[in-house]
This record gives C-alpha cells, sequence and structure tokens, in this order.
C-alpha cells in the first residue's frame, strides 16, 4: 500500500515536470515566433503554454504540501529516575510501562527506580 | 521552432488559422452553455467524488481499528474460541438516551443507563478476553470504544453519501463536505488513540490524574467509589485529599460520586475543590498551557458535573478550575512532552491557589480529570 502510493505520487511528480517544462517551452517559442511577426497560432500556444504552467505548477505545489503533511509518527519515551540520587534515564516506551511504576535498581547507587513520565515526541528533536 | 509548430500541428491537429478560431471559439460557447445548465450537477459530481475519497479513507481506518481490537484481545486475552463475532457484535452497540420531554431527575437516569452500558461492556471484554488483567480489560475496553466511535463516524458519513447521492441532493451533499474536514481530524484522532490505547499509553487527556499522582505519590491510598483513588498529603499546612480515577488501566472513574462522598464523610467541612484537566486550546494557543478558573472543570455527557455542583452548592464549598489547554488530537494521542512537561507547572498553580484562597489547617480537595491510561498512584 505504502510502496504503492510512492510508485504513483512519483510518477506524478514526474508528468508534472514534464507538463510545467513543455508549457514553458511552448510559451517561449511562441514569444519568439511573435517577436518575427503576427500569428494566430503564437497567441494560442502563449495561451495553451500558460495554462499548463499554471496546472502544472499547482499540481506540484498540492502535491508537496500532501508530503509535508505525512509526518512519521512521534516516537514515545519512557523517563526513569532514582529516587535516592535522581539519575535519569530516558528510553523507548516498552510494553507494560506505566507512570509510578518502580522498574529496577538504579546502576549508580542501587537506590529505587521509578518511572517519572512516558511522553510522545517527534522524531528528530531528540529524545533526551 | 521548427519542432514547435510541428508538434503543435501534430498535437492539435489543425492546419491553416481561420479554422482553428472557429473551432476555439465554438468550444467556448459550448462550454459556456454546458456550465450554465449543468454546472451545479457538475460541482454536485465533483463534491460526490471527494467525498468518497475520504470514505473510502474512513473504511480503511474503521477496518484498521477493528482490526487492532481483535488482534489485542487475542493477544493479552488468550480466548478460547474466536472472538471476531463478538467484537463485530460490540462495534455496533448504541445506548437510548432517556426522554427528556420532563427533565427533571434526567441526571441519575443518564447516569443509571451510562453505569449499565459500562459494566455491560467490561463483562462482555472479560468473557471474551478470559486471561487479561484488570488494568488489560480497561485498556481493551477503551480500545473497543474508540474503534466504536470510527465505526459510528463511517457508518453516518455513509449514510448521508448514499442518502445525498440517492437524492442528488446538492444540499444534503454541501453540508457534508463542509464538515468531513472536521470529521476527518476526529477520525484521525481517534486512530492515534487506538495505538496508546492498545499499548497503554498514557494519552494528552492524563494530565489531570498525571499532576495529581505527583501529589500522592509515595503516600497512602485507598479505593473510594467505584473506580476512584484517593490520597492524603499536605501543601503549606492545608491538608489536601487528592483523588483520581484509578490507574494504569484505561479509566475516568466517576469523579462526581467520590468528591460527594469525601465530602459527606467530612460532613461538608471543605474549604475549596480543585479540578485540574485538560481543556479544549483554540487554534492558535500553544499545547500545554495553563490558565485557571472558576466550576467545575469536567467533560462529558454531564453526570459528573452536575453531581459536583449539586454538592459544592449544597455546602457551599467553592470550586476552583486548573485547566491543561491541548488539541482534540493532542487529548487522545499519546501524551505530548509539552504537555508532560506541564504538570510540575500545575502544581505550582494549585500551591499558588490554596495559598491564596485557604487558611492554614483547611482541607481541599484537589480532583485530577481524565483517563488515566498509563498512569498508575
Ligand atoms: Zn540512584
Amino acid at each position: 500500500m505504502e510502496s504503492r502510493f510512492n510508485w504513483y505520487s512519483q510518477l506524478m511528480v514526474v508528468f508534472g515536470i514534464f507538463v510545467l517544462v513543455y508549457s514553458a517551452y511552448m510559451v517561449l517559442s511562441a514569444l519568439i515566433s511573435l517577436q518575427g511577426g503576427h500569428s494566430e497560432e503564437a497567441y494560442y500556444s502563449l495561451m495553451l503554454g500558460s495554462i499548463g504552467i499554471a496546472l502544472a505548477s499547482s499540481s506540484l505545489l498540492l502535491m508537496r504540501r500532501r508530503a509535508l503533511q505525512l509526518k512519521p509518527p512521534p516516537e514515545v519515551f519512557t523517563v526513569i529516575k532514582c529516587l535516592k540520587c535522581g539519575f535519569r534515564l530516558v528510553r523507548h516506551f516498552q510494553a507494560g510501562d506505566y507512570v509510578n511504576s518502580e522498574v529496577g535498581q538504579c546502576q549508580q547507587c542501587s537506590g529505587r527506580m521509578l518511572i517519572t513520565s512516558i511522553y510522545a515526541e517527534s522524531e528528530g528533536r531528540g529524545g533526551t | 521552432m521548427a519542432i514547435s509548430t510541428a508538434l503543435q500541428k501534430g498535437l492539435l491537429g489543425f492546419g491553416e488559422g481561420g479554422s482553428l478560431s472557429t473551432i476555439v471559439s465554438i468550444l467556448m460557447y459550448l462550454t459556456f452553455f454546458i456550465f450554465i445548465l449543468f454546472g451545479q450537477r457538475i460541482q454536485l459530481r465533483m463534491m460526490l467524488w471527494e467525498i468518497d475519497g475520504f470514505l473510502k479513507r474512513l473504511d480503511a481506518m474503521r477496518g484498521e481499528a477493528r482490526k487492532k481490537s481483535i488482534e489485542m484481545i487475542k493477544e493479552v486475552g488468550k480466548p478460547k474460541e474466536d472472538p471476531t463475532p463478538h467484537v463485530d457484535s460490540l462495534l455496533e452497540q448504541f445506548l437510548i438516551m432517556p426522554v427528556d420531554l420532563d427533565p427533571a431527575g434526567i441526571v441519575w437516569k443518564i447516569d443509571h443507563l451510562l453505569d449499565v452500558r459500562d459494566m455491560k461492556f467490561k463483562d462482555d471484554i472479560r468473557r471474551i478476553a478470559p486471561e487479561a488483567s484488570e488494568a488489560q480489560i480497561n485498556n481493551l475496553e477503551n480500545l473497543v470504544e474508540a474503534s466504536l466511535a470510527l465505526n459510528t463516524i463511517f457508518r453516518i458519513v455513509r449514510h448521508f453519501y448514499l442518502l445525498g447521492k440517492r437524492t442528488s441532493s446538492f444540499y444534503i451533499i454541501l453540508q457534508l463536505q463542509m464538515i468531513l474536514p472536521l470529521i476527518m481530524q476526529e477520525a484521525e484522532a481517534l486512530m492515534g488513540a487506538t495505538k496508546a490505547f492498545a499499548l497503554g499509553q498514557p494519552i494528552g487527556d492524563g494530565i489531570g490524574p498525571l499532576v495529581v499522582s505527583k501529589l500522592m505519590l509515595g503516600r497512602e491510598k485507598r479505593k473510594i467509589e467505584k473506580d476512584m483513588v484517593m490520597g492524603e498529603t499536605s501543601i503549606e499546612g492545608r491538608r489536601v485529599i487528592a483523588l483520581k480515577a484509578e490507574g494504569p488501566g484505561g479509566n475516568v472513574g466517576k469523579p462526581g460520586d467520590a468528591i460527594r462522598k469525601i465530602i459527606e464523610e467530612l460532613g461538608g467541612r471543605v474549604s475549596g475543590i480543585i479540578m485540574v484537566d485538560a481543556a479544549l486550546k483554540f487554534e492558535g494557543e500553544r499545547s500545554g498551557e495553563i490558565s485557571s478558573g472558576i466550576g467545575a472543570a469536567i467533560g462529558g455527557i454531564g453526570t459528573e458535573r452536575f453531581k459536583i455542583e449539586e454538592e459544592a452548592s449544597k455546602f457551599k464549598i467553592p470550586l476552583y478550575a486548573i485547566a491543561i489547554k491541548e488539541s482534540i488530537i493532542d487529548a487522545i494521542t499519546p501524551m505530548k512532552r509539552e504537555i508532560s512537561e506541564s504538570a510540575d507547572k500545575a502544581i505550582e498553580a494549585i500551591r499558588r491557589l490554596i495559598l491564596d484562597r485557604t487558611k492554614e489547617g483547611d482541607t481541599v480537595i484537589v480532583a485530577g480529570i481524565g483517563n488515566t491510561i498509563g498512569i498508575g498512584q
């Protein structure tokens, strides 16, 4: 499902770029031929070319906005603190974790360790 | 140059300029009349097409939520038979609200119906997941509830979609299309919630219980009323009774009943009730911001709020509210870091409130309202 969607959207991007380039070329050649003399065809290709540029760029922009919306889901972290010396540990959430549960002994002073918070954070901003 | 004219001739298929302009102007008139005659119909088709896309996504979401529920029930409940038909019947469950022609006393009727519903739901889950612990049953119940909500959203949207399509009613379709972005946002949030419920992770709505669990940490606790726990502590010389739903299973408890019981046990000698709850923020506000106000800060259908307001006004106890702002999506997806970190600020706000509004030796109730999933005490 995911890979098919990517394949499809890549094809759409390539198609959009092709339309954009071709439309730009049409506008450019129309402008050049207009310099030589007035021809009706040049006006039409100018019009078609600008419509093509507008459509292609708007669909490319839309695609970009959609891609930005598809953020990866945030990761969930568990913060564990030693009640005695304050040693703090952050790791990924594991099934069975809950706030205020005791999880073993401190590595530093063998005091009791307590889960003090569990939170979600998007990746890229760091876990600690 | 030569290539471009050749391409245009090839693509557009006309030779000389004269016939080209005739064809184009005929086409222009034609589209003009088509839009005048069938404009609304074309717009209708396009809207139906768009709604169809949303509907497919909703269908995929409810299917995924259902699958996740069945998987979790099989994984933690280890049922002997296939739970699928039971889950499917749970997903179609409904509640008939009591008649409100004569609204006096309706709160107790609603309260009773909700109790029955909750008990039946839990019993059903217990039966199809016999090996699950009490906390896991609560989590599974939350998970199935989220799937049920997604299923209901899908059924309602499909109903109006098909109705609009059948009657070709522009206004039914238009209304559906107008609110669909909001519906989709809620559906996305519910999808996030199913993940949190399946794993037992705290959600944004749990900030109230989180704050109170920090207050009662290391103190003696006792169960009070259905699914509620209380613990005593002191802040600035005031006796503080902290109250939250019993965790770490997914649970909101019945804070109204618990507060009434505590007040009655103390004979009404309470100088204030402080309620800590997540509140919906407006767009543009930051998640995790704290604001304070007056009144019973508790959502839901209104029965618990009614009980608290009744009891507080009977004994003339002031009601204070501390709200932690978050969006509807934050509220039911895994708790964001900024919300989790606002807990200490909320405790500071409680301390200030107690200092300002009560005297030494007074008794204050601090109730953490919300779903306590993933938060113990
Ligand atoms: Zn330590």
